[in-house]
């Protein structure tokens, strides 16, 4: 069924609160910390599955090594990313991935699985923290915000209004200039 | 619906004892062109009526001067292939409908697992050279009974090699789905054709090992299974359509001279989507959900049921 009628905020992310309940042969969860509430609960939930879980986090996250024996922990995000790289490229189709984070973290994750072959479908997100990634359409530089409705650009110092429109190819909210009269952040004599 | 296509048989080969060959050669003009995966509907003049059944077009893709088919002769056959393994001889002429696809391969595969059951072979036929010509990375698996349905088997054997694992039945040798559909890699899309028991035992296999639906694509034809004898009233034109027990529903209409828009005839493309208005409607679809069942049919399997007039928005 299509409909032409506008959605606005039919481009916006939507992230799970629970795992879906499907069957899969292995599970990889891919968390930014494990410390956080919301990890834990998403841990717990995972737990409930038969298959073993294998998780990889960011950072030096306090982990309990008695309730995860199959935990591995990368200093930054470039040997996390290269961990995953390896871990899909011999992953067999039934792999089914949860990626933990904010929204930064899980579009960049996402993209990776993406190029190595997963599916929509087969890639679970939980949103933690409030940091999102804007991209400014002006000189395509992209920026962390939070919940921010404007802010200014740190290449072309124009004054971003944050779309709702996401984009998911980019993992980022579109930032428009907010008023064209005045493009800068500072009015200037 | 577009206008038949008219055909000359230009050879007939017997590949097995239940599988026989036709190529078809266009009387005038050109072929229309079409793509891997691509069937056309053969339209059989039998002496009571006009059976039209669904074959797999297993030539080249880009061979554009003559179409193939593969029929198997059908214990429980209708008298369709009955007629082609009977009575069709060479330099006959045939009417076929043009080609449509609805299993064509998927162009985001990274790897193509074919999986074929008997006759099931044909659409694969025509994928291969498209396969090979993309440099696509895939592998067959051909599940048969040896001296009976196993047509191509040689054929294939020399083009394929590695890339083709056999399984003859009569040889004890069978596929092993559990394992084949748990050891294949990220971005494969698997692809059945054969008997019904063999496409649900696939398509179970894959999700119980967790394929999402987007990686699987399978091809049924199966000729509408026989049921109860019905009549269907026609709201718009007033006609009244008896449909007998091993006509479906679709062919009867044809017979009274209405054209329902089709292409598979077999429940799953949706193209015959039929509004109705009153009646109980026995569905056996693959297409229509829960809440448009109530109000839609797919006159190429599903019936009305006997005792209850079916009354169609035709
Ligand atoms: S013709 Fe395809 S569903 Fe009826």
């Amino acid at each position: 069924m299509t409909t032409d009628a506008p959605q606005a905020m039919a481009s916006t992310p939507l992230y799970q609160q629970q795992p879906q309940p499907v069957p899969a042969t292995r599970r990889l969860l891919v968390s930014q910390s494990l410390v956080q509430p919301e990890v834990n609960a998403l841990q717990a939930a995972l737990a409930q599955f038969a298959e073993p879980l294998q998780v990889l986090v960011l950072g030096e996250s306090a982990v309990d090594p008695v309730a995860l024996d199959s935990v591995e922990a990368f200093a930054g995000p470039q040997l996390l990313r290269a961990r995953l790289q390896t871990l899909l490229a011999t992953a067999p189709v039934g792999t089914r991935l949860y990626l933990c984070g904010d929204e930064v973290f899980l579009w960049d994750c996402r993209q990776l699985a993406e190029e190595a072959g997963l599916l929509d479908e087969e890639i679970e997100l939980f949103r933690t923290g409030a940091r999102r990634r804007l991209y400014c359409v002006h000189c395509a530089t992209f920026q962390d915000i939070t919940d921010e409705a404007l802010s200014e650009c740190t290449c072309c110092g124009v004054q971003l209004l944050v779309r709702t429109h996401f984009s998911r190819r980019l993992g980022a909210y579109m930032g428009v200039c907010s008023d064209p009269n005045l493009p800068r952040a500072e009015v200037r004599p | 619906m577009s206008a038949a296509i008219e055909v000359r048989v230009a050879a007939v080969r017997q590949l097995t004892p239940v599988v026989r060959e036709f190529t078809f050669e266009p009387l005038q003009g050109r072929l229309p062109g079409f793509s891997a995966g691509s069937h056309v509907v053969v339209h059989m003049p039998l002496a009571e009526r006009t059976l039209r059944n669904a074959y797999s077009l297993l030539s080249d893709p880009t061979e554009r001067g003559h179409y193939r088919i593969a029929v198997r002769l059908q214990d429980e056959s209708r008298g369709g292939s009955r007629f082609m393994h009977e009575q069709v001889k060479e330099g006959d002429r045939l009417q076929l409908s043009p080609p449509a696809n609805l299993f064509s391969p998927s162009s985001q595969a990274r790897r193509h697992l074919l999986i074929a059951g008997g006759i099931g072979i044909t659409p694969f036929l025509s994928y291969l050279p498209e396969l090979r010509a993309r440099g696509a990375d895939f592998s067959l698996h051909y599940a048969f009974r040896g001296g009976l349905t196993d047509a191509y088997r040689q054929q294939l054997q020399a083009e394929l090699g590695e890339r083709l694992s056999c399984y003859d039945a009569e040889a004890g040798c069978f596929l092993d789905l559990p394992r084949l559909l748990g050891e294949q890699p990220l971005g494969s899309h698997v692809y059945v054709c054969g008997p019904q028991s063999l496409i649900e035992a696939v398509r179970e296999q894959a999700a119980a090992l967790g394929w999402p639906a987007s990686r699987v694509h399978w091809e049924v034809f199966a000729a509408p299974e026989p049921g109860q004898p019905f009549v269907a009233q026609l709201a718009r034109s007033g006609k009244r359509v008896a449909v007998g027990s091993d006509f479906s529903l679709l062919e009867a209409l044809e017979q009274a001279g209405v054209e329902v828009p089709n292409l598979c005839r077999g429940g799953v493309c949706g193209q015959c989507d039929t509004r109705y208005l009153d009646g109980e409607v026995e569905h056996r679809d693959a297409f229509l959900g829960a809440a448009e069942r109530a109000t839609h049919l797919m006159p190429c399997v599903s019936r009305g049921r006997c005792g209850s007039a079916l009354l169609l928005d035709l």
